[in-house]
């Protein structure tokens, strides 16, 4: 195998077997090391630092350029001699004439190293191999040869780490899109584990650097994770993805908000894992996922710490310290660049945060004095100065980045000016009436208090003065700790809009996707869909008490943009809760405003929670019960005990933004902290009414109790407290319950609700995978007799094939073709799994596997179309499954042998022809071929012998029919499903075979657990027992022929050797165990040396036995004893 | 035992989307029709008192979400129930061949002792609409509610209040009834959820 073109030193462990001017194929000296022990200390150091090394490979001499400590560039690798020299007769047969033409002896080496660098990148186009980090690359080859994954796979990253499994084993874990896999080679003994990531159901982090995995089957262990934190957070974002992936195929109508000509039409969207996950492009494939997976990372942090847009990426980060002119503080903070904003956070929480897009900036100035600074100067009088704390470089990088951006964005600035008159702000500023807003404009706006307008009034006077202390406004905005205030005392009803849409981050969608609202309903309207069904069933049940969606322009506003969102992003469609948050919206935004906002809570703010199976609001309502849980205790009890399912009352809660269940005035200022503090305010609040009414709440017994107590306490919210303490000023229940939110549940913080989202995401979607399955095996017409649990495991076999495979063609999202329906069989029934054939011609040719079909192998293809196929559309759904194993399994040998007719029977006439019945037994050999033994063999072709004299007989009769009628008939060969079951049944082993052991063969539960263990040197244990047993004649022989040779110097190979040399007896231990184990080589040393045995076994038993004892190999006493009983006649 | 029955009926009101599941309830417990219902979020309840056969009992009704995807929301209330109500629109096919999946889901999720005897009623609303609007006839859907055990039907206008009452009261009936049963192996556990198996109630049937 090529390999790109590395450094390597001349190293003595390498000897050269073939060489010319240029080229040396080498051999490596490890696996001339004598013994099997040293070879797997060998082999166990490796792994340990995963240098695993092909034992083959050429090098393309170069020495003599700059790099004088390189010796050349290893061009090719192989695992077998036979492999290495078809590279070498390559070299000599293509390579070399091609460089005829160079003369010089380094312009030869040049163009051979590029060569091989041009052929590799071509083979590796996309795969991890071309990967720029050397140990990556050789990460990627050993894994791949080792677990021998779909070729799509692609590995993410590889950590040291050991593996419990009674003993720890040291190691390498390799995380790859779709699995985790664990390797490790120490002692002797091989370690496989392959777990893959869509059946893990929990992982865990324990103390002291453990981390836990567990699947449907088994707990994994691994420990010494270094970087622990790494690879957990790399396994639960891989496992969320392959669990997301599988959970999207159980579901398996088309997206709601697809018309249905659009659901014709959609071409096939099934794409491989790592479309999936959506970072990986093209232009990836050289970079090393984990990088991939890191910036992504890095990024969605940032956006969602200002709330940009999901295409907003870091281009440069520097320290700095940020003074506003206006004020006196200035803050330490880190400023940020992305592609179209200038940000800024302060290190200190809440103190100063601004998102400024460039287009909205007027003027900047670099300020050289002794400290680098630059002046910003932004719209609305904002003058800002960022003084660079980092190093010189660091502030002339980021400046110039910042120039070619500002250039980039000048065209832009030109839609600000139309923009801001869409901002109210900016018309109270002016002291003008509002020019454009929601509904609230001209039907008004709902308030809890009486003195609602004065409160309006003096609640402006503090915006506008906010705005007039140039701290900016819409656009350019800086968010102060009074501006947190503000917001959290309730929004005036004129600005409510425009700070949910400036707070959300959806003032910037909007600016950036100027027209895309309108352009949706252009290319759209008119199309209905599941989706607008549901939609205009529910316009007039949105928010039927607010006066404008008593008039056809509320509800025609509420409908174009939920008809919008439902074009948008069709997999959503429409979800009920969407139209009474929307309706709300539309009190205080425009259409387009609303629609913006709408996208940012489905996106960022609520993700998932308004999805086909609404995961996201389960996963949240685990969330909370956890947070109850937490800070509860008592209330978490009785809950439990009571078998009280919070998400019947809280659900809603999240779903509606408490719009539902509180009087719209305090949902309202619900809303407001929501918009600008995000998700974990809904929790904060949902735990404060927990609290506010524990009392109450421990009397409640049931979901309905805890209900009634919850309506009633929200229908006094507006009731007055009177304070109790001196100067406490009375408050309504409303205030105290904002109090109790923000004081008691500080520690709810959005970082707090995100981790434990991803806590229970596995769960919760594992659970979903259950129930869409559950529900599958349901519709099932005919289950024939599996039992739920065996019909439960094959959906999921079915869904699994699925997942792994990509077909060609259009989403059949039930359905499997025949590469899938392979996979599926390969999982089910050890015989049609091609792995071990693999192995074996692996082992055999020491290269990669021939591909050369097992004989009979296509019984498969004939069972799929012949048997499984009912409708012949080159497609099974899972009731086809069902029917033809049901059939194979459940009916005898009667269904057994139909299915085998059915099968061979080409021309479907129920008769076998003479080549048909030779497939037959070409299908007995392939389904036999594991079997121990070979009285199968003989049975195989006593059948050929019966069918074709049975075939014979048949003709012969028909012959003589046909002469005594006088008709003449072609002699046929042809063999009735009635004569076949004959010739089966007639031999035993066949009988048997179609009665019971094909049935046998189907495995319907889950047997493995993913981990393989493999001793090749035979552990140590072993090694003594076999010492034992036939090793100990010839080790005696041994010594005793040494001893005769040195001259009674016994010692020297046994009782001093002891204390002396462990390594050196371990060695004669293992040989003495490779050489039983091996057979008939070390059978004929131990007849060569019988004689001299006897004369000394008693002696050798006990130094051997102290040998044992001293290097700590032996195994327990009465192993020791029943050893030595089995010898001791000799 | 008079005094050992529970005074307390659950019953829960199932159908897709619109039919009409907040308006019969509503309809039924505070004798009104409004154009001003939402629709349903999750889940809610009323509670109404009742006489039936001399007795008074308080009716729990829960109103559920009609829209498919909010039963991936767990569906935890559905346990306990005494009697099932499942709504659909006669105006509206769909929701008729809903129904079989809405029995289905209940009878899985509320895993009740009896699946097989559990007191549903079928309700078709909105009898009110002009005639020429109807897409299932009276005669599809008693054929329905036949197959599927004897299923009390009635049609009714939560609009007009036709026939709410009656089907409520058969519902309360029914449910009592139930309780009736149940009462005789009450001192059995509760079946352990595993999914819809009835060996538990057979097993105990057979005592009586
Ligand atoms: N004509 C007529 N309309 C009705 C009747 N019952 C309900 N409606 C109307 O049908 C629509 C849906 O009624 P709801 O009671 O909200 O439906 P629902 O079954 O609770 O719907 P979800 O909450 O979404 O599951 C409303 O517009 C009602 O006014 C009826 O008997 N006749
Ligand atoms: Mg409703």
């Amino acid at each position: 195998m090529w390999t790109l073109p590395t450094p390597v030193d001349a190293s003595s462990f390498w000897q050269t077997i073939k060489e010319n001017d240029l080229f040396s194929a080498q051999k490596s000296k490890e696996n001339e090391s004598s013994t099997t022990m040293l070879r797997s200390v060998w082999a166990t150091i490796q792994n340990v630092f995963d240098t695993k090394q092909p034992p083959f490979r050429i090098v393309l001499r170069t020495q003599g350029g700059q790099d004088s400590a390189a010796y050349g560039h290893m061009i090719a690798v192989a695992e077998s001699l036979k492999e290495i020299e078809a590279d070498w007769a390559w070299i000599e047969g293509t390579l070399l004439p091609e460089m005829k033409e160079l003369e010089d002896k380094a312009d030869k080496a040049a163009y051979a190293l590029s060569k091989f660098t041009s052929l590799v990148q071509t083979r590796e186009a996309d795969s991890d191999e071309k990967s720029s980090d050397a140990k990556f690359r050789a990460a990627a080859r050993s894994w791949r040869q080792l677990f021998r994954l779909p070729e799509s796979e692609r590995l993410v990253n590889f950590y040291s780490c050991s593996y419990h499994r009674r003993l720890m084993n040291q190691g390498w874990m390799y995380i790859s899109l779709s699995y985790c896999c664990f390797y490790s080679f120490v002692l002797g003994t091989e370690t496989k584990v392959i777990i893959e990531l869509k059946d893990i159901e929990e992982l865990t982090k324990e103390k002291s650097k453990r981390g836990m995995v567990s699947d449907s089957i088994k707990i994994h262990f691994f420990s010494n994770l270094f970087q622990r934190d790494e690879t957990f957070e790399l396994l639960e974002y891989l496992t969320n993805m392959a669990m997301q992936k599988l959970l999207k195929a159980t579901t398996t109508d088309p997206a709601p908000g697809l018309s249905i000509q659009q659901q014709e039409s959609q071409a096939e969207i099934l794409t491989s894992p790592a479309a999936v996950l959506g970072f990986v492009t093209a232009s990836d494939a050289s970079r090393p996922l984990k990088q991939a997976f890191e910036i992504q990372k890095r990024n969605s942090k940032f956006q969602w710490l200002f709330n940009l847009p999901s295409a907003e990426t870091i281009l440069e980060d520097v320290a700095v310290i940020c003074s506003i002119s206006g004020t006196n503080t200035s803050f330490q903070g880190k400023l940020y660049l992305s592609d179209t904003f200038l940000c800024f956070l302060s290190t200190a929480k809440y103190q100063c945060q601004l998102a400024l897009p460039f287009f909205a900036i007027m003027r900047v100035e670099r300020i050289n004095s002794q400290t680098s600074t630059v002046a910003i100067t932004a719209r609305h009088q904002l003058k800002l100065l960022f003084q660079f704390t980092g190093e010189r470089q660091q502030a002339d990088k980021f400046c110039n980045s910042l120039k070619d951006r500002l250039q980039a964005h000048v065209a832009m600035m030109k839609r600000l000016k139309p923009f801001l008159t869409t901002c109210p702000s900016e018309d109270l500023l002016a002291g003008r009436d509002l020019q454009v807003g929601g509904l609230g404009v001209t039907y008004g706006y709902v308030d809890a208090k009486r003195q609602a307008q004065a409160v309006e009034k003096s609640k402006l006077r503090y915006w506008i003065s906010y705005f007039r202390a140039e701290f900016g406004r819409n656009l350019t905005l800086v968010r102060l700790p009074t501006f947190i205030k503000l917001v959290r005392i309730g929004l005036p009803n004129a600005l409510r809009g425009e700070m949910w849409e400036l707070c959300s981050g959806a003032m910037y969608k909007r600016f950036l996707g100027e027209g895309y609202y309108n352009k949706l309903h252009a290319d759209y309207g008119g199309r209905t869909s599941l989706s607008t069904e549901e939609i205009e069933k529910d316009l007039n049940r949105s928010l039927p008490e607010y006066s404008g969606y008593q008039t056809p322009e509320g509800i025609n506003a509420l409908r174009r943009v939920l008809y919008a969102y439902s074009y948008h992003e069709p997999e959503i469609g429409y979800c009920q809760a969407m139209n009474i948050v929307v309706s709300v919206l539309l009190i205080y935004l425009t259409e387009e405003q609303a629609f913006w906002v709408l996208t940012v809570l489905c996106e960022r703010m609520l993700p998932g929670y308004y999805t086909v199976n609404m995961v996201g609001a389960v996963i949240d309502n685990h969330v909370f019960v956890t947070l109850v849980e937490r800070f509860m205790p008592i209330l978490g009890d009785h809950f439990k005990e009571h078998e009280i399912q919070l998400s019947v009352a809280c659900l809603p809660w999240f779903l509606s933004l408490y719009i539902n269940s509180l009087p719209l005035p305090y949902a309202l200022r619900i809303m407001d902290c929501f918009f600008m503090e995000g998700a974990k305010v809904l929790f904060q609040v949902g735990l404060a009414i927990l609290k506010i009414n524990g009392d109450a709440i421990l009397k409640v017994r049931d979901d309905g109790e805890l209900m009634n107590v919850l309506k009633s306490y929200f229908g006094k919210l507006g009731d007055v407290l009177q304070g109790s303490g001196e100067n406490a000023r009375p408050t309504t229940k409303f205030n105290q319950l904002m109090l109790t939110a923000y004081r008691e549940f500080q520690n709810v913080t959005n970082d707090l609700i995100v981790d434990l989202r991803k806590t229970h995401q596995l769960k919760v979607i594992q659970s979903m995978d259950l129930y869409a399955k559950r529900s599958v095996v349901r519709s099932l017409t005919f289950t024939s007799k599996f039992t739920k649990d065996e019909l439960l495991y094959l959906c999921d076999q079915f869904y699994t094939a699925q997942f792994y495979t990509t077909s060609a063609g259009k989403k059949q999202a039930d359905r499997l073709d025949l590469p899938q329906f392979k996979q599926l069989l390969a999982r089910i029934a050890p015989w049609a799994s091609f792995d071990s054939e693999q192995d074996d011609q692996l082992a055999r040719s020491g290269g990669e596997a021939s591909g050369k079909p097992v004989v009979g192998a296509d019984f498969i293809d004939k069972l799929f179309a012949k048997v499984f196929d009912q409708n012949a559309d080159g497609l099974v759904d899972l009731q086809d499954i069902v029917r033809g194993l049901g059939k194979m399994i459940h009916e005898g040998a009667a269904g057994a042998l139909d299915v085998f007719m059915r099968a061979h029977d080409g021309d479907g006439d129920g008769k076998l022809s003479k080549e048909e019945t030779i497939q037959v037994s070409e299908t007995l050999l392939f389904l036999t071929r594991r079997l121990e033994g070979d009285s199968h063999l003989g049975s195989v072709s006593s059948f050929l012998n019966r069918a074709f004299a049975a075939a014979a007989a048949a003709a012969a009769a028909s012959a003589s029919e046909a002469e005594s009628s006088g008709q003449t008939t072609q002699e046929a060969f042809s063999l009735s499903s009635a004569t076949l079951t004959k010739v089966i049944l007639a031999d035993d082993f066949l009988e048997t075979f179609f009665s019971e052991t094909l049935q046998q063969t189907f495995v319907l539960q889950n047997s493995g657990t993913g981990v393989q263990q493999k001793i090749f040197a035979p552990p140590i244990q072993e090694i003594s027992e076999s010492l034992w047993s036939g090793g100990l004649k010839w080790a005696t022989g041994r010594m005793a022929a040494g001893r005769k040779a040195a001259g009674g110097a016994v010692a020297a190979g046994s009782g001093a050797a002891a204390q002396g040399d462990k390594a050196g007896q371990t060695d004669g231990a293992a040989d003495a165990a490779a050489s039983a184990a091996g057979g008939k080589g070390g059978a004929k040393m131990i007849d060569a040396s019988d004689d001299d045995a006897d004369d000394d076994g008693a002696l050798l038993l006990e130094e051997v036995d102290s040998l044992l004892r001293e290097a700590d190999l032996g195994g327990t006493e009465s192993e020791m004893a029943s050893g030595a009983a089995e010898v001791s006649p000799a | 035992m008079r005094g050992g029955r529970k005074a307390l009926l659950k019953v829960i009101i199932l159908g897709d989307s619109g039919v009409g599941k907040t308006s019969l309830m509503n309809q039924y417990v505070n004798n009104k029709f409004s154009t001003q219902y939402k629709a349903t979020i999750g889940a809610d309840f009323l509670t109404k008192e009742v006489l039936v056969e001399e007795r008074s009992v308080t009716m729990q009704i829960w109103d559920t979400a009609g829209q498919e995807r909010f039963q991936s929301l767990g569906v935890a209330f559905y346990r306990g129930a005494d009697c099932c109500a499942l709504v659909y629109d006669v105006n509206n096919v769909k929701s008729f061949e809903n129904l079989d999946s809405w029995r289905d889901e209940f009878l899985l999720q509320a895993n009740p002792r009896d699946p097989e005897n559990f007191p549903f009623v079928v309700i078709g609303n909105k009898v009110d609409v002009e005639e020429s609007k109807r897409q299932v006839t009276q005669k599809r859907a008693m054929a329905w509610c036949q197959q599927k055990g004897n299923i009390p039907y009635f049609e009714t206008s939560a609009k007009e209040g036709i026939n709410v009452e009656q089907a409520f009261f058969t519902i309360a009936k029914n449910s009592l009834k139930q309780e009736a049963d149940v009462e005789l192996y009450s001192d059995f556990p509760d079946p352990i959820k595993i999914d819809g198996d009835t060996s538990v109630a057979k097993s105990a049937g057979c005592e009586c």
